[in-house]
């Protein structure tokens, strides 16, 4: 059985490309940042990751890349994703209801306009976008929402209260598969 | 003797709301199923809303309703956490997903 780790939990982008890269029966260790992907390909408890290098709008995914470069891993396989992502929140949560806006740094970078044209909508940096929609509906107040995928949204049990919220509708992030 | 007959008692209480809150846990498990294929929100703070305003409507014993309400507050995010579980253990096995 082989391993892929990625930043972040299922409904993640990094799990989506992950399919899109080695197919729907790709076991997934989920990371809870870079870090953990890295050292966990690097101590071979996974066999590959999945992560984000380059994104349409914001450029190079510092974080990624640099960890990339430090720990000279191989790029197996490179995959260009299209990234849609929705703002996701609690049943019958109305936009107006909405205080706080819960997502992934690079995810909130994405949506600077929508977040600028909002500003009642305070930001939190959460561990990656599937985690913070998670998150959200887990802690169940109608005034909090998140930024992440159809797929997040649709796993965790949110309701999608807008779509296509990215400074760019043609956004794609690029991922690269690594290994040792 | 008194004392530990009474928490004989207690003992016994604790094992019978266990049960409850088990048997309450399944039940909202259940109700997690059946919002997944119903594509309906696990998260349903309106609902919550008229279950906390019950409860504590219906509270005469010695407990207090802020007590009651909070009570209730950790059962139903315990219910909200079993709820997501069922539907990210639905997704996963789902396959075609990315078609």
């Amino acid at each position: 059985m082989t391993l892929t780790a990625i930043q972040g939990v299922r409904g993640s982008y990094s799990e989506e490309a992950t399919i899109r890269i080695l197919g729907p029966s790709a076991d997934i260790l989920e990371c809870r940042d870079f870090e953990e992907t890295f050292a966990a390909l690097s101590a071979k408890k996974a066999d590959f990751a999945v992560v984000p290098v380059r994104n349409k709008i914001v450029g190079e995914i510092e974080a990624a890349v640099s960890l990339l470069q430090s720990n000279r891993m191989k790029v197996l396989d490179e995959l260009p994703l299209r990234v849609k992502h929705v703002l996701a929140g609690c049943g019958g949560a109305r936009f107006e209801d909405l205080q706080t806006v819960r997502s992934h740094v690079e995810a909130l970078k994405q949506c600077r306009r929508f977040l600028t044209a909002n500003p009642q909508l305070k930001q939190v940096i959460g561990a990656d976008t599937a985690s913070s929609v998670r998150r959200i509906v887990e802690e169940g107040a109608v005034a909090n929402a998140a930024i992440g995928s159809r797929r997040a949204a649709e796993m965790y049990g949110a309701t999608i209260i807008l779509e296509d919220i990215a400074d760019d509708l043609d956004n794609w992030t690029t991922f690269y598969l690594i290994g040792n | 003797m008194k004392l530990e007959e009474s928490r004989k008692k207690i003992d016994a209480i604790d094992t019978e709301i266990l049960i409850l809150l088990n048997r309450r846990a399944e039940i909202s498990r259940e109700i997690g199923l059946a919002k997944a294929s119903a594509a309906l929100p696990v998260a349903d703070p309106r609902r919550e809303d008229d279950i906390l305003r019950c409860v504590v409507r219906e509270n005469e014993g010695s407990i207090g309703d802020d007590a009651v309400a909070e009570i209730y507050r950790t059962i139903l995010q315990e219910s909200r956490r079993i709820q997501v579980e069922v539907q990210r253990e639905l997704a996963i096995t789902r396959q075609d997903v990315y078609k």
